[in-house]
């Protein structure tokens, strides 16, 4: 019986199998967890904002109010923007993006009729 | 006495890979289930604050304008197109109105498989200032 061969090149080989599969895996949970924060920021944020504007007004103070929320979450806000369905009156619908990474959330609300 | 040591180890790294890409699935579609709880509560939750102002007279909210202005924003909200509804049931109960909506996330992890069918409830009150 033959059982030549070597070991430390079968252990590399067989870590590399093993090993492969964990960074696909790592950047499927930050791009999930940007998700989850990106979702959370977006709709506290859009709530707060609308909450603490005077009646049919844009929310001007948005920055204001993402950062804190983006800090208490770890992670950093690549981009937001808002916008309105029609003319941001009273009435209207006004919608929050944030992006976190690679991920985005949206979040719309009503603002005060 | 070991008369022979022949074999392969490659069941044993197919278990072995099978056991991580079971475990990765399993958590990564928790985190997704997660996020899509996640949107269509923060939907649902949007759209009874938009309905019950629009819909409430002398604190009590208006069933019938309820479930339109419910309809109305689930229409037209940009965070609502990423969801498909499945059905979207309004109540009115004395100054409380209550919205049970259930819908699919579309896509959450982008690779073009939609979430499995989420409920959530959302209830909005009238309140006096003080």
């Amino acid at each position: 019986m033959d059982d030549a061969g070597s070991s430390p090149l079968e252990a590399v080989a067989l870590l590399l199998v093993l090993v492969l599969p964990i960074a696909p895996a790592l950047a499927l949970y930050q791009h999930l967890s940007d998700s989850l924060a990106a979702e959370s920021i977006a709709r506290h944020a859009l709530r707060s904002a609308v909450l603490s504007q005077e009646k049919g007004e844009v929310p001007r103070q948005l920055g204001a109010v993402i950062e804190p929320l983006a800090v208490s979450w770890g992670k950093d806000i690549s981009s937001f923007s808002v916008s309105c369905l029609d003319s941001c009156q009273a009435g209207d619908l006004l919608s929050l993006r944030v992006h976190v990474g690679a991920a985005w959330a949206i979040q719309t609300a009503g603002l005060e009729p | 006495m070991i008369r022979s040591d022949r074999g392969t180890i490659a069941p044993l790294i197919a278990i072995y890979l099978s056991i991580i890409l079971l475990v990765a699935f399993g958590s990564v579609s928790v985190i997704a289930a997660l996020v899509a709880s996640n949107r269509v509560q923060g939907v649902a939750d949007m759209a009874i604050l938009y309905a019950h102002d629009r819909s409430v007279t002398a604190g009590i909210p208006n069933q019938a304008k309820l479930s339109y202005e419910i309809v109305l924003f689930l229409q037209r909200a940009p965070s609502a197109q990423r969801l498909i509804i499945v059905s979207a049931a309004a109540q009115v109960n004395a100054d409380t109105s209550t919205l049970r909506m259930c819908a699919r996330y579309q896509n959450p992890l982008g690779i073009g498989v939609d979430s499995a069918i989420i409920c959530r409830e959302s209830k909005g009150k009238s309140f006096l200032l003080p």
